[in-house]
């Protein structure tokens, strides 16, 4: 019995990792700066002895003259979705430098970012937090920045998870259904939502959530464009291909600059998407020939705006399009032929 | 200084060489110390004193063979002897050699030099072998060669022995004479540079050559920091620093070094014109210069030759020269052939040339080239852009392809670590890591599988599709309309997949075909995972359920490559069809790969049959990599390659193409004679190079050169009548059974084991077939259900494995009148490897005792194959009472129905070998042994000839059959191993005719030929006009003539 009791608790030690586990490994510069990239100016940092909160190095930055440099390093193996709480320590004997610490997660262009705020404290090491939900691939990156004239010392970085993602989708489903939360909240939450959902490969029930936020916060330009996006995506990925032309539609018309590089691009995505539609409503030829008919506009739209904006400059993008409008027609006789609507 | 200039000048170009003169002799050769005397008697003036390796004769010495004597004779290359050896019949590769002792004691580097010339056919080499070092041997001198210099360097040689070996193969006569022995100073490659103009720039250099593979190109830029300014010589570069360019050039490829001295100005930029010198040393000082290159050109790179160190003194003096002396002095020699001018209007001949921006920017070399190729017949080149093409196109070559390999390279979705990690704990997976440490490797170096997501597959081979095409439109869109297809794949293996999807997909498709998890033996469809071929394809075998009686395993294993074809058809299908909505007149190929090495099977998941059917490609092609030293069953497997790729075409109509690798003079012809016979009207040569840039090529290859010259002027006489012509439908099927691929290695090592009695013994049945004038479709199970066996009179199955539901299509065809041949133990386990004893009554066999050989190497080209197979005992007609040997196998049977069974051949004990059996209103020949290997284990095979010694008495059990039904062909032929084929359309009838039988010109080959209508006129490509015979009652030609290597005889 109490080896069986034992076996079980080994099993549920690695089943996951627990609240307290410090997920960042080496974050006390003890095996050296090998996992830091000095950035900007490649000679402030160095591997120091000089302080340390803990063990016997930390990682220095030195300006002799004002500057802003940092510490970069990816941590790519943490929990996908899971909310961290990062800590790190700074360490400055004068005012006249200043410390922080900046995350960001790497998946474009809706990256997540946190930042902690900058040392107040001189002589004495002072905690650097933030918290930050790492997105589909469990990866975050981390800087240690230092801005002005002098040095600081860093050491003990950590990351404890602050919020499973089950408990997290549990939060997140109740300030959805809150009658208190404002709709700001909400549709954050449902980009959250969505995104837990995405990731857990439920793109239907995620491109759900994500349809939700136009209405909610019709206003907010940066989180719609943001929810379309990932609403054709997620769409796209729950073989749903109208849903995602829609999503598409609505962020080019609502959300998108007229003559913008911007909506060049988006009406490029559009054009994909109608491509992939009509494949799908196949063997209904006359439905996808209509289709692919919109689709052949909307590329020649996207080419008009390039043109429009620089056409020297955006000739590789002109030059897709017009690679677009060559298949798309080809298409369309294809689907002509095989659907007998010559 | 002594020195001699060459002067070349050009339209375009001024090139002088100058070196000296005196390093032309030993007494002077800057590289020579002093000279060695090791040997006694070096120029053989005092006869063979001193040799050994043969035993004393009357008139000299008889060497090791036994046979061949080699004495010392009047005439010499220095002094008044030297020695002979005369080979008076063939002699193979290292049966002969005469050797001498020697020491050299403690020393630098030494070289051994001697002169050799041959008369006839035969090849002569001189080696040196040292006590615990091996063998170094010299370059080979080939047949007919006057008096030439050859050596080798030892470096630091062992105080020990040394032994000297003269060697020679083929048939006629090798001199030997004025061996020497020098020691050698220290010495490398070192060069440095000038340019003249344009004046007051400053450069830097840029080295691109050739070096040794697997890296193959050196490429290193000197003086970038710091530039040279013009008007002076540079600093001394050590171009061998990293000893790329040493050693000997018989044992490292290449052998002669070619380089592009690019002058880039140091500002950036292109130099439009320069004119410059190179001087090549053998040390870093101004005394030990070797000679100077001077060109003067339009573009910015100056192409030089030189010599590995290995060389030897005397060839690295003479090998320092213009790169462009290669491309000219090939052209010259095409010239001397003195052939008339050459265009083929219709049929594609096709190759590769390279080297402008990294070899050269003079225009000068792709005229000569150019020029070369057209000469040669070819009319397209692959990848002909701009500035090729418009030089090209002065020589008629107007037609391209071009190669897309992006997509299956880099736009395949993968899988992310999650899906990757579900994917890895699956049991194939574990199993295939266990039992291949490379796997195991591989799945941890951070590769990822293909995600079987039809959507993303669709999008990224598009955008891929969509920025290859851009790329060509911007470098040179006027080339495109010359592209005529596009090769997408070569020698392929299928798309890795893994993951949901991919699993999914498996489940659709074995429901498609009926299959139920318990088939497979799952419990339910979460539990039928398909298995991630391809990632591990040297396991393949290993994977392969060893259990037998496990049915559901093998259903499983069966089940799941097929499902690999499928779906790797799939996403060349993808490929293709994004190529066609860019460029609607193309084709796109894939060049599969030969069968024997699994490629083109679903061992690679890759099934050229099942990628016709889905027209994945468009045009069917295949590279035959045979050369008459020993490929296989022999060059003429090209024709079954052909065959195979026709057949597969004709599924949706489609391009037939030959990928023909190069050969000497008269096997080209003959191999470029079967393809087009068989219905090819377009033909890759492979790549011709140039040498200097490229590796494997074929510009230094005269014979190959001349022998394709001299093909397309007689395909050019015909192809008015020939390129619309087609083959008549034939009358014989042979089947093509995809199950026996899966099964057919009895003991295999790696997945693309290539020793197993069925597949050559199919090899041997088709030529059985081909060698009787006999013309053959292949047809593949799932076309024999699509109910295909109605077009054929008769059908052959020489195939273990054969899938359950066609054995009993088979029967049914023969039941209602069809002519079926097999031999062996055809069709007693069906697909998944089990028993299976359907076609027993149709054979009208029963009661069956088998032996088998237990060597289960039947390779023909490896002494422990085929000819390593005992005879199991012989068979001997009962019309003439020839015999002949049983190979393989034997099976003693009894007969189901005597009464319907006629016994046309007999085992020594009397019991039938060879019966015909009449089933419903059919009949069945089966002959009790391997059939094919018995006919290809009489053969003869020496080094660089076609395989010969097919004996007719083993030929009648394969090739009979159809006359004793009375199948009609197209054309008898009174010469069996002559391939005849005939190809027609409205314009007429094209015979093509290519002589297998021997080396010999044929005296008379008398031909029967079947016409539709009456002929007025017979003319042969080789002869013209010739007299001829048509038989108005039996609507047929009877024509006569002696045959050569390959004539084209036209009917009109």
């Amino acid at each position: 019995m109490k080896q069986l009791i034992l076996a079980t608790a080994v099993l549920l030690a690695f089943a996951g990792r627990g609240s307290a586990e410090n997920a960042i490994s080496d974050g006390g510069f003890e095996d050296g700066t090998g996992k830091w990239q000095n950035l900007w100016s490649p000679t402030s940092g160095s591997l120091s002895s000089e302080y340390a909160r803990s063990g016997k190095m930390s990682g220095k930055l030195e300006h002799p003259e004002t500057a802003s440099t940092g510490w970069l390093r990816m941590t790519t193996d943490l929990d996908p979705g899971v909310l961290y709480r990062v800590n790190a320590y700074a360490y400055r004997q004068t005012n006249s430098i200043s410390a922080s610490m900046s995350m960001h997660t790497d998946t474009p262009p809706y990256s997540r970012s946190a930042s902690s705020e900058k040392t107040v404290k001189t002589g004495e090491w002072e905690l650097l937090t933030a918290d930050i939900a790492t997105r589909h691939n469990g990866t975050i990156w981390i800087q240690l920045g230092a801005e002005g004239i002098g040095s600081v010392w860093f050491d003990d970085v950590s990351g404890t998870v602050l919020k499973t993602r089950d408990e997290r989708k549990n939060l997140l489903l109740t300030s959805v259904t809150s009658q208190s939360a404002s709709n700001e909240d909400k549709a954050q939450a449902f980009l959250d939502l969505g995104e837990i959902q995405y990731l857990e490969r439920n793109p239907a029930s995620a491109a759900n959530f994500y349809s939700k936020v136009p209405d909610l916060v019709p206003d907010d330009e940066a989180r719609c464009r943001q929810a379309l996006d990932a609403w054709a995506k997620a769409s796209r990925r729950a073989k749903d291909y109208a849903a995602a032309s829609v999503a598409l539609r609505k962020l080019v018309k609502d959300y998108t600059p007229s003559g913008s590089v911007e909506e060049a691009k988006h009406l490029t995505k559009l054009g994909w998407a109608l491509g992939e539609e009509a494949d799908h409503v196949v063997p209904d030829y006359k439905a996808a020939l209509k289709i692919l008919e919109k689709a052949l506009q909307i590329y020649s739209n996207a080419a008009s705006v390039y043109r429009g904006i620089d056409p020297v400059a955006h000739k590789h993008a002109i030059d897709l399009l017009e690679d677009r409008l060559v298949v798309t027609r080809y298409d369309i006789n294809e689907m002509k032929r095989l659907g007998g609507l010559e | 200084m002594n020195r001699i200039k060459y002067i070349r000048l050009f339209a375009s170009t001024l090139c002088i060489h100058v070196f000296s003169s005196i390093y032309l002799t030993a007494g002077q050769n800057p590289l020579i110390e002093r000279e060695l005397t090791p040997l006694t008697n070096p120029g053989f003036e005092d006869g063979l004193v001193g040799w050994s390796g043969g035993k004393a004769g009357d008139d000299g010495m008889i060497a090791g063979d036994g046979r061949t004597e080699c004495k010392v004779v009047e005439m010499a290359a220095d002094g008044k002897k030297s020695l002979c050896m005369h080979l008076d019949a063939w002699v193979d590769p290292g049966k002969l050699h005469l050797d001498r002792e020697f020491k050299l004691g403690e020393q630098g580097s030494v070289y051994v030099g001697l002169r050799i010339k041959t008369q006839g056919d035969v090849h002569a080499v001189m080696g040196v072998t040292s006590e615990g070092r091996g063998t170094v041997v010299s370059p080979g001198i080939k047949p007919d060669t006057d008096w030439q210099e050859v050596g080798i360097v030892l470096n630091d040689p062992a105080a020990g022995g040394h032994s000297l070996k003269l060697r020679a193969f083929g048939k006629g006569k090798a001199y030997f004479d004025d061996i020497r022995v020098y020691a050698l100073k220290p010495y490398s490659q070192y060069i440095r540079v000038k340019l003249d103009e344009p004046a007051n720039e400053r450069y830097r250099i840029y080295v691109w050559g050739r070096m040794a593979r697997p890296r193959e190109y050196f490429h290193k830029t000197y003086f970038e920091k710091e530039g040279v300014a013009a008007g002076e010589y540079s600093p001394w570069i050590h171009l061998n620093e990293g000893g790329e360019f040493s050693g000997s050039p018989v044992s490292i490829y290449p052998g002669l070094i070619s380089a592009g001295i690019r002058f880039q100005k140091f500002s950036g930029g292109k130099f439009e014109k320069i004119k410059a010198h190179v001087q090549l040393a053998y040390g870093p000082d101004e005394d030990k210069i070797i000679g100077t290159i001077s060109e003067e050109n339009e573009g910015h790179i100056v192409g030089i030759l030189f010599a590995r160190t290995g060389a030897g003194p005397f060839e690295f003096v003479k090998q320092f020269r213009p790169m462009i002396d290669d491309a000219r002095e090939r052209n010259t020699l095409m010239k001397s052939l003195n052939l008339p001018p050459v265009k083929l209007k219709h049929f594609m001949i096709e190759t590769a040339s390279h080297g402008h921006g990294s070899f050269y920017t003079n225009p000068r070399f792709i005229e000569l080239e150019h020029n070369t190729l057209g000469m040669i017949g070819i009319n397209a080149l692959s990848h002909l852009s701009s500035p090729y093409r418009q030089i090209a196109a002065k020589e008629g070559i107007t037609r391209s392809h071009e190669a897309h390999r992006e997509s299956i390279l880099y736009e395949l979705p993968k899988l992310d670590d999650e899906e990757f990690e579900a994917a890895l704990r699956d049991p194939m997976y574990v199993k295939a890591m266990k039992v291949q440490p490379e796997c195991k490797k591989l799945m941890e170096s951070g590769w990822k599988p293909t995600r079987m997501d039809w959507d993303d597959l669709k999008r990224n081979i598009s955008r891929g599709v969509g920025a290859w095409y851009l790329r060509m439109q911007n470098h040179d869109a006027d080339a495109i309309p010359l592209i005529e297809f596009v090769d997408i794949g070569d020698e392929i293996s299928g798309v890795v997949f893994a993951g949901e999807q991919f699993n999914e997909g498996f489940r659709e498709f074995l429901k498609t075909h009926g299959i139920t998890p318990q088939d497979v033996g799952r419990k339910t469809w979460e539990d039928v995972v398909a298995v991630t071929w391809g990632a591990y394809n040297n396991p393949l075998p290993h994977m392969r359920p060893k259990d037998r009686s496990d049915v559901a395993a093998c259903r499983f294993h069966y089940w799941s490559l097929k499902y690999w074809t499928d779906s790797t058809a799939k996403v060349y299908g993808i490929i293709s069809r994004e190529l066609e909505k860019r460029m609607p007149w193309i084709h796109t190929r894939i060049n599969f790969g030969q069968p024997w090495y699994n490629a083109a099977t679903d061992m690679r998941g890759t099934d050229c049959w099942e990628f016709a059917r889905q027209r994945t490609i468009t045009a069917l092609c295949n590279e035959d990599w045979l050369r008459a030293s020993g490929s296989f069953s022999g060059i003429q497997l090209n024709a079954y390659l052909a065959d195979l790729d026709r057949s597969c075409a004709a599924i949706h109509d489609m391009v037939v193409q030959a990928y023909v690798m190069p050969e000497d003079e008269d096997h080209i012809q003959r191999k470029l004679a079967s393809v087009i016979g068989k219905g090819v009207k377009e033909i890759d040569l492979f790549s011709y190079g140039p040498y200097y840039s490229s590796f494997d090529n074929w510009s230094q290859n005269f014979s190959q050169a001349k022998g394709v010259a001299k093909f397309t002027r007689k395909l050019e006489k015909a192809e008015d009548v020939l390129y619309p012509g087609q083959p008549r439908k034939a009358k014989v099927a042979f089947i093509w059974s995809a199950s026996d691929e899966l099964w057919r290695e009895k003991a295999p090592v790696q997945f693309d084991s290539h020793m197993a009695d069925s597949m050559y013994n199919r090899h041997y049945v088709y030529f059985g077939l081909l060698h009787k004038q006999t013309p053959i479709d292949f047809i593949d199970e799932v076309e024999i259900q699509k109910g295909r066996l109605s077009e054929y009179e008769v059908v052959y199955l020489s195939a273990r494995n054969l899938r359950r539901d066609v054995q009993k299509t088979v029967a049914e065809w023969v039941k209602g009148g069809g002519y079926l041949w097999t031999d062996a133990l055809s069709g007693v386990e069906d697909e998944y490897g089990q028993p299976c004893e359907l076609l027993l009554p149709v054979i009208g066999i029963k009661d069956l005792k088998l032996t088998e050989s237990r060597n289960v190497d039947y390779r023909p080209h490896v002494i422990s194959g085929l000819k390593a197979q005992e005879p199991l005992g012989s068979i001997t007609f009962s019309d003439t009472g020839e015999s002949l040997n049983a190979i393989g196998t034997t099976v003693k049977f009894g007969l189901s129905e005597p009464a319907k069974t006629q016994i046309l051949a007999t085992f020594a004990d009397g019991s039938p070998a060879v019966i015909e059996h009449e089933y419903g209103n059919g009949k069945v020949h089966y002959v009790g042994t391997l059939a094919g290997c018995s006919y290809g284990r009489t053969t003869r095979r020496r080094h660089g000839k076609i395989v010969t010694g097919y004996r007719d008495t083993n030929r009648r059990l394969i090739a009979d059959f159809p006359a004793r039904v009375g199948v009609k062909m197209p054309l008898t032929c009174s010469a069996p191993m002559v391939e005849a084929d005939l190809l027609e359309s409205d314009k007429g009838i094209g015979v093509v005719l290519a002589n297998y039988v021997g080396e010999e010109s044929l005296e008379e080959v008398r031909l029967d030929i079947i016409v539709p209508r009456e002929i007025y006129s017979v003319t042969s490509s080789e002869r013209g006009a010739i007299p001829f015979q048509y038989n108005k009652g039996r609507k047929s030609v009877e024509v006569s003539l002696p045959l050569d290597i390959v004539d084209i005889l036209v009917l009109k």
